[in-house]
């Protein structure tokens, strides 16, 4: 050890030699290990475990709903965005803060390609972040999820809206430092994300708001990967949106004269413009996007792959009149099997009474659609992912009742509105003999409304009649029932 | 010659820093002297490749630092200390000047061994792996000037470097400038001359953006003659007689 300083020994000229392809692995090592991000991870952690985690797992046990609650709605980029956006601007406006300006200056390497190590190094410890959380998270559901695999296109779009917060907080950190630019680039990234939660999560906004990444706009219905893929064109757009803006972003970083020599400044030119095409493009193509079946459908990027249905072995009760479902709602048939019984067995033998309970896939185009008694012999055809399905998984008095009422509502032939007087008369009075009492059916989502006195009165009358004169009335009546001719003067 | 400067210029709005230097300088080291605000660290600021000079010619080794090939090639063969280092606090001396070595686009598989000579020549072998935040500021500046050295450069430029060293480590580092200087360019702008006295081959004194004088350590030591100059040691009279005559308009560039 030495405290003085000492000349070299005379010592042959080393010969001078350029960086070559090992300077950017070795200045990334450098910035990875002196990266701000690893101290904001237990906080990004913490965010993310109180609202995607528990959000997600706090859902029905689907992959697509599990989903919606996380990634779907954007809750991963409202735990990630802001946090990401101000460290990024923390580590872009490095050599402000440090006064190491005039000494980065002088030296051979563009300041373009060391900024985007320390983009990258700040990036990568990011998007490590977010790919374990989702990982951690996807796990968890895969204990609790009985069928299926998650959808992986809203993980890309997610991590690529995480990685554009990090890029345009970057950019605006190496481009305006400043000791306030990174709670700036922070607040500014947590308002840009109310903006887009309050435009996306409007059902009046047009359908260029599904670029935003905060949108709860029809991206996941209950059934969206069980009967039908996932639709991953919105995700995909997303992910051209995204992507464009981190082009355009890392691209303006290399504009400025002291970036690189002008062959490096056109690069920079040229991929800026490349990135705000790709951003062009896709809010271009967001406005074409219209809502079909199984998902939200952007023609220009949609694969015709994806509208084939998903094959699958339905699982059945062999009791009774049998009820299947899709086995990605396994743990919801003795539910189901429960809570059509006593419905059943008052319609049991009736001509046009289902002989077979099938689940059918919801629609995005019907968010509350009604199930149906089709075919000979009479199926019910159920809609079980627009039920609003318990969680957990239990005894839930609203899901039977609601899966009681659907059936009453196709057995009477009430469509898609709440059916007739004497409709609404005979669904109230078979409900209330299957155990849903009259004061709680105003609560069934069909039901909105408390029925009309005449039309409870006449209910009351129906339901107070014995069994075999309320099925005898039936059989003589329901297809006049079911065609909306009868009047409740002409129930018993 | 590895700079060569001809009515060399630099405005700040209406302020000139640098006005018309000339200058031509090969292997040894040179001394900068002169009052605050004389222009020294603009005009090394400008050598450095930081900014730009308004007008004049400027070649640094050989080449003009106005094309950016050229630049970039001065650059690789470049070390600075700026006046006021900056650092980043979390870096190791040795992270630090790697850093750097990489920046300067060093050959990677030498660059570790450049790094430990580096910090072994300034005296920071037992702080390769302190924080740079636990530094002093002697030890700090030692830092600087081992990133400023670690590619061995042709042109080296030292703004200051002796500012928070004490008296051993000023001996010390005379001696390595002495030695740098045997190959090198070594530009040191200073405030005290007696680092100038024994280290420097030559010297620059500056004033109001001109050089008043240029010469050996003895010339200026000379000026003094005769004069009633204040100062401490000869060279200081010497220091303060060209300025004094710079004042009263009976001063000569030499």
């Amino acid at each position: 050890m030495t405290a003085a300083m000492v000349p070299a020994a005379p010592a042959a000229r080393r010969p001078r030699g350029r960086g070559g392809r090992a300077l950017p692995g070795r200045l990334l090592r450098l910035e990875l290990r002196h990266s701000i991000v690893p101290w904001l991870l237990p906080l990004i952690v913490a965010l993310f475990w109180f609202d995607s985690f528990r959000g997600s797992l706090g859902g029905p046990p689907l992959w697509s709903v599990r989903t919606f609650l996380s990634l779907g709605q954007g809750h991963d980029v409202i735990d990630f965005g802001p946090l990401v956006a101000g460290a990024a601007a923390w580590a872009g406006s490095r050599e402000f803060r440090s006064h190491t300006t005039d000494l980065v200056t002088v030296t051979p390497v563009p300041r373009w390609t060391a900024r985007l190590t320390a983009w990258a190094a700040t990036i990568c410890w990011i998007e490590a972040t977010f790919g374990a959380c989702i990982a951690l998270m996807y796990w968890a559901d895969a204990h609790q999820v009985t069928w299926g695999g998650p959808p992986l296109w809203p993980v890309a779009a997610g991590a690529a809206a995480v990685a554009a917060f990090t890029t345009l907080g970057f950019a605006l950190g190496a481009l305006l430092p400043s000791r306030f630019t990174a709670p700036l680039a922070a607040f500014g990234a947590f308002i840009a994300l109310i903006v887009s939660s309050h435009i996306g999560f409007d059902p009046r906004s047009s359908p260029y708001a599904q670029i935003l990444p905060v949108n709860g706009q029809g991206l996941i219905n209950y059934d969206t990967g069980v009967f039908y893929p996932f639709q991953p064109d919105v995700s995909f757009d997303r992910l051209i949106f995204t992507g464009g803006l981190i082009l355009a972003a890392l691209g303006v970083l290399g504009l400025p004269r002291n970036s690189g020599g002008r062959t490096l400044r056109r690069a920079a030119a040229a991929v800026t413009v490349a990135g705000l095409a790709a951003t062009g493009t896709a809010v271009g193509l967001a406005g074409t996007a219209r809502l079909e079946a199984h998902g939200i459908v952007i023609p220009a990027l949609h694969d015709a792959a994806s509208d084939r249905p998903i094959p699958y072995t339905p699982v059945c009760t062999s009791a009774g009149i049998p009820v299947c479902v899709h086995p990605a709602y396994r743990s919801y048939l003795p539910d189901v099997t429960a809570a059509l019984s006593p419905v059943l067995a008052q319609v049991g033998g009736l001509p046009g009474a289902p002989v077979r309970v099938t689940q059918v896939p919801s629609s995005y185009l019907e968010p509350q659609g009604a199930a149906s008694i089709t075919g000979s012999p009479p199926v019910l055809r159920l809609p079980l992912g627009d039920l609003g399905l318990p969680i957990p998984v239990s005894d839930d008095a609203i899901f039977k009742a609601q899966v009681r009422l659907v059936f009453v509502h196709a057995f009477v032939g009430a469509g898609q509105g709440v059916g007739g007087p004497a409709q609404q008369a005979v669904q109230t009075a078979l409900l209330t003999r299957a155990g849903v009492p009259l004061s709680a059916q105003p609560g069934l989502t069909i039901f909105s409304q408390t029925p009309a006195p005449a039309v409870r009165a006449a209910a009351g009358r129906f339901a107070a009649l014995p069994a075999a004169a309320r099925h005898a009335w039936l059989a003589a009546h329901l297809a006049a029932l079911r065609s909306g001719h009868l009047t409740l003067a002409q129930l018993p | 010659m590895n700079v060569e400067i001809a009515d060399l210029t630099r405005r700040f709005g209406r302020t000139e820093a640098v006005a018309g230097v000339d200058l031509a300088l090969g292997a040894g080291v040179f001394g900068l002297l002169g009052p605050n605000g004389a222009g020294k660290t603009s005009l090394l600021r400008m050598l450095a490749t930081v900014i730009p000079p308004s007008s004049g010619t400027l070649r640094l080794l050989g080449r003009d630092p106005g094309s950016y090939s050229p630049r970039r090639e001065i650059r690789r063969r470049l070390g600075y200390l700026p006046q006021n280092l900056g650092y980043y606090p979390g870096f190791t001396v040795a992270e630090f000047v790697e850093y750097f070595a990489l920046l300067k686009d060093m050959p990677p598989g030498r660059v570790p061994a450049a790094v430990a000579t580096a910090v072994e020549r300034t005296g920071l072998g037992d702080k390769a792996r302190a924080k740079l935040r636990t530094l002093s500021g002697g030890m700090l500046r030692r830092a600087g000037i081992a990133q400023a050295i670690v590619n061995e450069p042709d042109l080296l430029l030292l703004d200051e470097p002796t500012a928070g060293l004490d008296p051993e480590q000023r001996v010390a580092f005379r001696a390595l400038l002495r030695d740098l200087g045997q190959r090198a360019t070594v530009i040191v702008s200073t405030h005290l001359v007696e680092d100038v006295g024994a280290a420097c081959t030559r010297v620059a004194l500056m004033n109001q953006g001109k050089i008043l004088f240029y010469g050996t350590p003895d010339e200026l030591t000379a000026r003094a003659a005769g004069t009633d100059a204040a100062g401490d040691a000869p060279l200081e009279r010497g220091y303060s007689a060209v300025l004094a005559a710079a004042r009263t308009g009976t001063g000569a560039w030499s």
